[in-house]
């Protein structure tokens, strides 16, 4: 069976500087190359998004590819959907390709969703008739039966986005890429997102799904890329090249690459500050580094630090992160009476959180280690994850967390009647105090 | 070659519906809506009426001005403002360019048939103009679809060419307003192609507007056919420009991506 998916040795080399060009330069060029020199500006600095890279990918297969910022990932899409072409190597395709990178593409703000999702499907590649047929489905999945008929100028973002996946997934191409495109919607939306994708293992596709989202990568994919400076570090089972990128993650000196659409990288950071983190790690209450926590468990988070030089009572930060970017709760050293002294050398400090009561769903941290005033000494969002889970059907995106406390009815001049919280055990109900209650 | 072109048949759903969203959208967006398409030219042509009927005389060989000019301008309105919004339309839609494989030509030859819509809006006018000055009612009226056929092919050449040169060289955008004005100067809209002393008359024909817009007046306006020089290198040259135009943009597509 061919492939359907084959990347055969390619590179691809991005110029950097000012790619648009004026008269003027060609003018210089010309007359650089009229002087017998070059035909190139030898000065121009050039970086291998993509270097060296093999693989294939057979239909029913889904490969994960993993990697920091400026892997390669985004690159590596682009080489898929021919939107640019290799340097060095070939790319080789069968069958219709349809990509999840951008949602609604073409959409115009004055059309109605209805001629929209013609629009988007016909540049997806569907025949009207294609789109005809499936309309009904598509504005089914996005739920967005009464607003078809309104310019999208009215959507929301949210609606915006889930009309486009909803186009986007009804495509049934025979190669579907897809980048990181999940963090629209809410919970349940993001589900059923899931669920297609997954439904399309099993259809005979073949799928290239680039996240950061470890527990979907590992759900979803048959086989893991991980790339890092646009080479292959490791392929193979989604265990094995999950925990290469973690361990990659661990190491010390992480420097960031260069891209050509990101700044210039600090290098230099790491050594001229005098403590900063190392590691980090969520742990249960047997001590133990897990990513799953039950709703209302008690966790550990522990940061581990080293100070090359002694610090007086650093402040050390952390706030959680939710899958989709809503900024969740945290806590700071800065609120302890106590001091920690001079802190100095190697160690961690770890903050017990009694009952995690963060909604289900998927977590990364920012970590920062301050002094009492504006100096920050370190700054990082660590890409640890950790998912909380709960056995009840918890999906309110709205909130970020639910408090510990205590739920009571009373009905009209009944006795107040303690509902308790997630954590009261299912049995006779206690009677209380009514004097305080009152 | 062979294989761009089959591409370009199998994507003729998204040129339709690129064209249409690219008329609806202008129609929505403005008050006038399609009246806009009419309104051009036709201010256009009020202009010419009153500076070259008074200020400056412009021999038009007996036909009222109004007539004369506005004959010339629904086609040239036609091929300036393909170029004005065509060129751009990649970088425009650069957000799409980057991000979805199809052929990038039809996002200009989209732009070309929503003015090409915006022609056929304006050339009613132009129709009751014609009964409202007893224009010649004769055969030679066939000529008409040919004439408009070696206007797009032209069109589309010259767009495509300059919509790919604008990818990579910047101050192209900036040059085509000059072009366009320098262009409309050299093409018989304001004065008549008797006007061009005869022994520069064929260097002039090499401009295949000048063809076109002669033709469109002969056959509308004396009930005559095209001047054979004028529409032979018309044809000639359009037919040149559309192939280097298609070719070059094929060639530059594959760097679109990276460079835009």
């Amino acid at each position: 069976m061919q492939p359907a998916i084959r990347f055969d040795h390619v590179s691809k080399r991005y110029q950097l500087g000012e790619q648009r060009r004026s008269l003027r330069d060609v003018a210089s060029g010309l007359g650089r190359r009229l002087r017998g020199g070059p035909r190139e500006d030898p000065s121009a600095k050039f970086l291998w998004a993509v270097r060296d890279l093999s693989f294939e990918v057979n239909p029913g297969e889904v490969l994960g590819i993993i990697g920091p910022n400026g892997s390669g990932k985004t690159t590596s899409l682009k080489l898929l959907s021919r939107i640019t072409y290799p340097t060095e190597g070939r790319v080789t395709i069968q069958g219709r390709v349809a990509s999840l990178i951008e949602l609604g593409a073409g959409f115009h703000a004055e059309l109605t969703g209805r001629e929209n999702v013609y629009l988007n499907g016909t540049i997806l590649g569907l025949s009207r008739k294609e789109i005809a047929a499936r309309f009904d489905d598509i504005v089914g999945f996005a739920e967005l039966e009464k607003f078809i008929d309104t310019p999208v100028k009215r959507y929301s973002s949210g609606m915006y986005a889930r009309l486009g996946f909803s186009v986007a997934v009804h495509v049934s191409p025979d190669v579907l890429l897809v980048d990181e495109v999940l963090a629209v919607g809410d919970q349940a939306f993001q589900n059923r997102c899931f669920e297609r994708m997954r439904q399309m293992r099993s259809s005979e596709r073949a799928l290239v799904f680039i996240s950061h989202n470890m527990f979907a990568v590992r759900a979803l994919c048959t086989k893991v890329l991980f790339l890092k400076n646009g080479k292959p570090i490791a392929q193979g089972t989604p265990d094995e090249a999950i925990r290469a990128y973690q361990n990659f993650s661990a190491q010390e000196e992480t420097h960031a690459e260069q891209t050509p659409d990101s700044t210039l990288a600090q290098e230099e950071k790491m050594d001229s500050t005098p403590i900063r983190i190392t590691g980090a790690a969520f742990l249960n209450t047997a001590h133990q580094s897990v990513e799953v926590f039950e709703f209302g468990a008690k966790m550990i988070v522990r940061l581990r630090y080293r100070a090359t030089q002694p610090v007086e009572n650093p402040t050390f930060s952390f706030v959680f992160f939710r899958g989709d970017g809503a900024v969740c709760e945290g806590s700071s050293t800065i609120l302890c009476e106590r001091s920690a002294g001079l802190v100095t050398g190697d160690g961690y400090v770890e903050f017990e959180i009694p009952q995690l009561t963060l909604i289900p769903g998927m977590y990364t941290m920012e970590v920062a280690i301050t002094n009492q005033h504006v100096v920050v000494y370190d700054f990082d969002h660590r890409p640890e994850q950790f998912m909380v889970e709960s056995k009840r059907a918890l999906h309110f995106p709205r909130f970020i967390a639910m408090y510990p406390g205590e739920w009571r009815i009373v009905q009209g001049n009944a006795e107040p009647f303690v509902l308790g919280n997630f954590d009261t055990p299912v049995g006779p109900p206690q009677p209380i105090g009514l004097a305080d209650t009152r | 070659m062979r294989a761009n072109l089959l591409e370009l048949y199998q994507a003729r759903e998204l040129l339709y519906m690129w064209t249409r969203r690219e008329v609806l959208a202008r129609y929505k967006q403005s008050m006038l809506g399609a009246g806009w398409a009419i309104l051009q030219p036709l201010a256009m042509m009020l202009v010419y009426v009153v500076v070259f009927t008074t200020i400056v005389k412009v021999d038009t060989g007996g036909i009222p001005y109004p007539i004369f000019a506005y004959t010339a301008l629904v086609p040239w309105t036609f091929f300036s403002s393909a170029i004005s919004t065509g060129v751009p339309s990649l970088v425009t839609n650069m957000g799409l360019v980057t991000k979805i494989y199809f052929p990038r030509e039809v996002l200009p030859m989209a732009n070309i048939g929503a003015r090409l819509v915006d022609f056929l809006w304006a050339s009613l006018l132009l129709v009751a103009m014609l009964i409202l000055y007893h224009a010649p009612l004769t055969l030679n009226l066939l000529w008409l679809p040919l004439l408009l056929l070696i206007q797009i092919v032209l069109t589309v050449g010259v767009v495509l060419f300059a919509a790919a040169l604008n990818v990579s060289y910047r101050d192209v955008g900036q040059l085509i307003p000059l072009i366009v004005q320098i262009w409309l100067y050299a093409s018989p809209v304001i004065y008549s192609v008797e006007s061009v002393p005869v022994q520069y008359q064929t260097l002039y024909y090499l401009n295949p507007m000048a063809g076109l817009i002669g033709g469109y007046r002969s056959v509308l306006l004396l009930g005559q056919p095209p001047d054979a020089t004028g529409l032979v290198l018309a044809t000639i040259v359009s037919l040149i420009a559309c192939v280097i135009g298609y070719v070059y943009f094929k060639k530059v597509e594959s760097t679109f991506a990276d460079i835009i």
